[in-house]
């Protein structure tokens, strides 16, 4: 792909970004207007599942390679630490790519710190070591807070209209003999100790 | 690049977040710093990473976060109690003997075990 079209591509996936966040602002001022109904029946449920639904559309675009369950760990993750310290949160970011890299992702790790296509051509020329595929992109630290932000807020309203009006699940432990683990967990750390 | 202050970041965002999924990711990350950091203990530090895991995906952390998230913790019998203090306290372990690797004890903050009490 030519560099220009790389720009554009990028270009087009931070505005789409950019309208799921309006959407989720949107949503959330009629949240807090009370306008929709957060009560737990399942209309007010139907109206945040809905929502939610979007918001991992977005996740797609974030993290491609991940699988669902792990792109859902890693924005909560996000998520977490944001709204434990920003600033913390910033420091971190690296290592979040670097731990994505070390994972096993076979792309060089990257990310936009462009918000305009010129910016984003500019870059792309200047550093045409980056084999930048499109669909890979890792977005701006502002990008995914903004995004944290509004999905913490519908996650958490989630969970706990979910929780509130479900039974104790039965199952507590999958296939796991939770003692066993815990055991090698401890003689792991013991050993990590005395090295 | 990796780092032990970045290290020693990640273990302090361990012990204060309270998602136990935003925690085991934390721990994760942690042990992949400090396998950058500390080639030597590579193998061991993979292995752990491999329980970890297992531990991440094994539990039904929804089933915990419905009795510590919602004061029902009480209704948790021994049994089950005993085994989520126990794969919590193993990964306070865990954390710790990263701070002990990063060059230090670990710090004044809460372990995660000392969230969840049944009295």
């Amino acid at each position: 792909m030519e560099q220009v079209e790389k720009a554009q591509a990028v270009w087009e996936i931070q505005r789409q970004i950019a309208e799921k966040i309006l959407d989720v602002n949107r949503t959330l001022s009629l949240l807090e207007a009370g306008l929709v109904k957060v009560a737990p029946n399942d209309e007010g449920l139907q109206v945040l599942e809905d929502f939610l639904t979007k918001i991992l559309e977005l996740e797609v675009i974030f993290y491609p390679e991940l699988s669902s369950d792990e792109r859902y760990r890693e924005v909560l993750m996000a998520v977490e630490l944001y709204r434990r310290d920003k600033e913390a949160y910033l420091a971190n970011y690296p290592a979040l790519i670097y731990a994505r890299y070390l994972r096993g992702s076979t792309r060089t790790p990257y990310t936009v710190f462009h918000t305009s296509r010129e910016e984003i051509e500019q870059f792309l020329t200047d550093h045409p070591e980056y084999d930048l595929d499109a669909t890979r992109i890792y977005p701006h630290p502002d990008v995914l807070i903004a995004f944290a932000r509004a999905l913490v807020e519908i996650g958490l309203r989630l969970d706990i209209l979910r929780l509130a009006r479900r039974p104790v699940p039965v199952n507590k432990f999958r296939e796991v003999d939770a003692h066993a683990l815990a055991g090698e967990i401890e003689e792991l750390a013991q050993r990590i100790r005395e090295l | 690049m990796p780092s032990l202050e970045r290290l020693r970041n990640l273990l302090r965002e361990y012990a204060s977040s309270e998602s136990p999924r935003v925690k085991i990711m934390l721990l994760r990350l942690a042990i992949a710093e400090a396998m950058s950091l500390f080639p030597e203990a590579r193998e061991l530090l993979s292995e752990a990473d491999e329980k970890v895991r297992q531990a991440s995906t094994s539990v039904n952390w929804e089933a915990f976060l419905s009795y510590a998230g919602f004061g029902r913790w009480e209704a948790l019998n021994d049994k089950d109690y005993f085994k989520f203090a126990g794969l919590i306290g193993a990964l306070d372990s865990l954390a710790a003997a990263l701070w002990h690797l990063a060059g230090k004890e670990r710090e004044e903050v809460p372990l995660w075990l000392d969230s969840y009490h049944k009295t």
